[in-house]
């Protein structure tokens, strides 16, 4: 019975429709007049049969000692705070909320016994700051959460795109947007820190102040690179923004991990992906340091590949020439290997270290069967045997004097710097010899 | 908010006076009285020694990574006057250069930034600094030698960072630049010494000359660092030392340094580094706690943490 009667009561509760034609003011009379009639009933005795219907009664017509019974099983401050407010002050506006999340905060805090504000944990004072449209506070502590700062980023993000951000009283654009630039670029800056999130870390600095994009480039070339494939994902992200810089310095690095690791062939191609004449020079050191020590050429197929990029440096030009010299003298093309290897010696790209190697090299051109070598070349050979050969080896015995290292073998072609000089003298005079035969014999 | 991400044993024997993360935060190096160096991989959180070195024969003060397109160098200095230069080759880690030319104890070294090529400054306590430069084609160093550069000793040095060059290297290869991208730039760094004294040294044609002395301390300095430029106009340099203060030091235009004392602690200040971005400073002093300092966005330096925790006093003199 009584709980019909509860149910009639529920079914006469006035409820605002928006486009009811009613107006505010209509439906609070409308509601105060339900709502004490309700309370007369009540007082009335109607529902003291049934206690706990008459504690639901009471609760509905906002009795301050139902709500507080309650409250005091309550987990946090809002948990009954919209139940109150519904059934006290059902068309409250928001900028009224404020003023009534205070004066419940209050009650609250004194059923449970503590003191207002201090007991409070962090999500309880943003929503109490959401209540007040206290941005400052909300702003300040949504940055408490544990998120790495994920939530006040986006949310500033999105505040200050719709422009609804308002820190305090005066009109403070620029600081506003300083605001979210500095969050954007904390963020942006910490990420690049993590492991796999750096490219992220780069979206978000894009987006972030002038600082933000300085920061990127240098922040960049520090994401730790393990291995070869890493090193090309992020030279793709340096070469897509344009740096470099970037680009060039992980190129840089590369090389030289390849080098110490004794990957000679890696270290080549980072070398020319770096187009740094020293490194690449470096490199190709190693190759003809091997050459002259060991009598044959690292990485065939690579040099065999490298086509247009070795005109990217000198050194590397020599490299990849004499390379294609070594091929036509094993493919017996002698006279192509001799026109080569003419032009190598006056092209002034040899390094000094080379000279006895190239030299002996043409020594078997020279004493071949058939002469393959004109006179004039054969005058260019003898002058650079002269004016470059000599000098050097008279200058590495001086450094090796120093050093107290005895003779060491050039190469394997010949065992002393001093017998090869005989050597070529004899092979270039007897090739003269023949050749000037040829050259100056009319025939008729 | 700031927590502690990871706490290491070393193993060392005696206080440690340095330690290092890498270029890329994979490795860290520490240096120790019990005169040894150990490099540790701080990948993913791990802590795993990778090498011990041992060269020196005294207490080692500092350590410092080059830049990684020189390979893995790591140099070290230490109060038997040595400065040791040592390389990784193929995992192996072993002496690459010693330098013995100072007349006592050295107290700091300090990598140029890489655009100048492999070029390390060390301080001594017999007042000077030398600056070594490596030829990259010979493998040889190049000694330049700044004597009496403070008087009773130097205590730190920090390298200008060079400003980002953006294009003396034309992208089709060829290179407009000899330096091949090295840049034409003046080198500056600082130092901080016994006579109180912060001084900026500028390259001079060959030689080093003082630029500016920069006198507000009232005890000796023990540490200087130059904050890292992400291409703001403005620089600074933040200094402390025993008078228990540090001052940050901003220019503009290197012409006028203004100081700016950022606290005064209640113990000595031994360490000042700045994060990899230059907004954050770190401060560590003798009363075990390290602080995180951090400029806001109307440039107001505030504390954003206080770590009471295992920051033990650094350095003895």
């Amino acid at each position: 019975m009584t709980f019909q009667l509860a149910e009639k009561e529920l079914q006469t509760m006035p409820i605002f429709n928006s486009n009811g034609g009613l107006s505010i003011q209509k439906f609070r009379s409308q509601w105060s007049i339900w709502s004490s009639a309700l309370e007369s009933k009540l007082e009335s005795g109607l529902f003291s049969s049934e206690p706990e219907v008459e504690n639901i009664m009471k609760l509905i017509t906002g009795d301050k000692e139902a709500w507080m019974q309650v409250c005091k099983e309550s987990n946090c401050w809002y948990e009954y705070f919209a139940g109150f407010l519904f059934y006290t002050q059902p068309s409250v506006r928001y900028f009224e909320l404020g003023t009534f999340a205070d004066n419940w905060l209050g009650q609250w805090s004194s059923t449970k016994g503590m003191k207002e504000y201090t007991g409070l944990k962090s999500l309880d004072r943003m929503v109490l700051a959401v209540l007040k449209n206290d941005m400052a506070e909300l702003i300040y502590s949504i940055q408490d959460m544990g998120d790495n700062k994920w939530f006040v980023v986006h949310l500033v993000d999105l505040l200050v795109h719709c422009d609804q951000l308002r820190i305090s009283e005066e009109s403070n654009g620029p600081s506003v947007v300083a605001l979210r630039e500095g969050l954007l670029f904390d963020f942006g800056t910490m990420l690049m820190s993590r492991g796999s999130f750096w490219e992220i870390g780069m979206d978000y600095l894009k987006f972030s102040s002038p600082e933000g994009l300085g920061a990127r480039e240098m922040l960049l070339a520090r994401v730790p690179v393990k291995n070869d494939l890493q090193a090309m994902k992020v030279i793709e992200v340096a070469r897509r923004l344009g740096m470099t810089m970037v680009e060039q310095e992980i190129c840089r690095v590369m090389v030289k991990r390849s080098i110490s690791l004794e990957n000679y062939g890696n270290a080549l191609e980072w070398a020319i992906r770096s187009r740094d004449n020293i490194y690449i020079t470096k490199v190709a050191n190693i190759f003809l340091d091997h050459y002259c020590l060991k009598g044959e050429m690292l990485h065939k197929d690579l040099l065999a590949n490298i086509g247009a990029k070795m005109f990217i440096a000198p050194r590397l030009l020599f490299l990849v020439k004499y390379f294609d010299f070594h091929q036509f003298y094993q493919a017996r093309a002698f006279s192509q290997a001799a026109e080569l290897l003419i032009n190598l010696l006056d092209s002034k790209i040899i390094p000094e270290f080379f000279w006895p190697s190239l030299l002996a090299d043409t020594v078997p051109l020279l004493e071949h069967t058939e002469p393959i070598i004109p006179t004039k070349e054969t005058y260019i050979i003898m002058h650079h045997l002269e004016s470059d050969l000599i000098p050097y080896l008279a200058k590495s015995k001086e450094e090796r004097k120093k050093k107290n290292i005895k003779d060491k073998e050039l190469n394997l072609i010949n065992g002393s710097p001093d017998d090869l000089v005989q050597l070529l003298r004899l092979a270039c005079a007897r090739n003269l010899s023949r050749a000037m035969i040829i050259e100056n014999t009319f025939i008729r | 908010m700031v927590s502690v991400l990871q706490t290491l044993d070393s193993g060392h024997e005696d206080l440690i006076h340095g330690a290092e993360i890498d270029y890329y935060g994979l490795n860290l190096a520490t240096c120790s009285s019990d005169n040894t160096i150990k490099i540790f991989d701080i990948k993913n959180g791990g802590q795993r020694l990778k090498a011990d070195l041992k060269g020196h024969a005294g207490p080692v003060w500092q350590i410092t990574w080059a830049h990684p397109r020189f390979g893995n160098i790591l140099a070290s200095c230490s109060y038997d006057r040595k400065v040791i230069l040592w390389k990784e080759t193929n995992g192996e880690w072993t002496k690459y250069y010693e330098y013995n030319n100072h007349d006592s104890s050295v107290n700091s070294v300090s990598f140029a930034p890489p655009e100048y090529g492999l070029i390390l400054a060390c301080g001594s306590s017999d007042g000077s600094i030398s600056i070594l430069t490596c030829n990259t084609e010979t493998g040889m160093f190049d000694v330049k030698k700044i004597p009496n550069a403070h008087t009773i000793g130097c205590n730190a040095l920090s390298w200008c960072p060079s400003a980002l060059p953006d294009s003396t290297f034309d992208q089709k290869g060829k290179q407009t630049n000899p330096n091949n991208g090295v840049a034409a730039q003046i080198k500056r760094f600082a130092s901080g010494g016994c006579d109180n004294a912060v001084k900026i040294w500028k390259e001079d044609g060959d030689r080093w000359i003082e630029e500016h002395k920069l006198e507000v301390h009232c005890d000796w300095i023990r540490d200087v660092a130059w904050a890292p430029s992400i291409g703001l106009p403005s620089t600074r340099i933040a200094s402390c030392s025993q008078d228990r203060r540090v001052i940050i030091w901003s220019t503009e235009d290197f012409a006028l340094w203004t100081p700016t004392i950022l606290n005064t602690f209640d113990d000595v200040v031994w360490n000042v580094s700045w994060s990899l971005t230059g907004n954050v400073l770190g401060v560590s002093g003798g009363d075990n706690k390290i602080f995180l300092y951090k400029e806001n966005n109307d440039g107001i330096w505030s504390c954003i943490s206080e770590d009471a925790e295992n920051a033990k006093d650094v350095r003895h003199t």
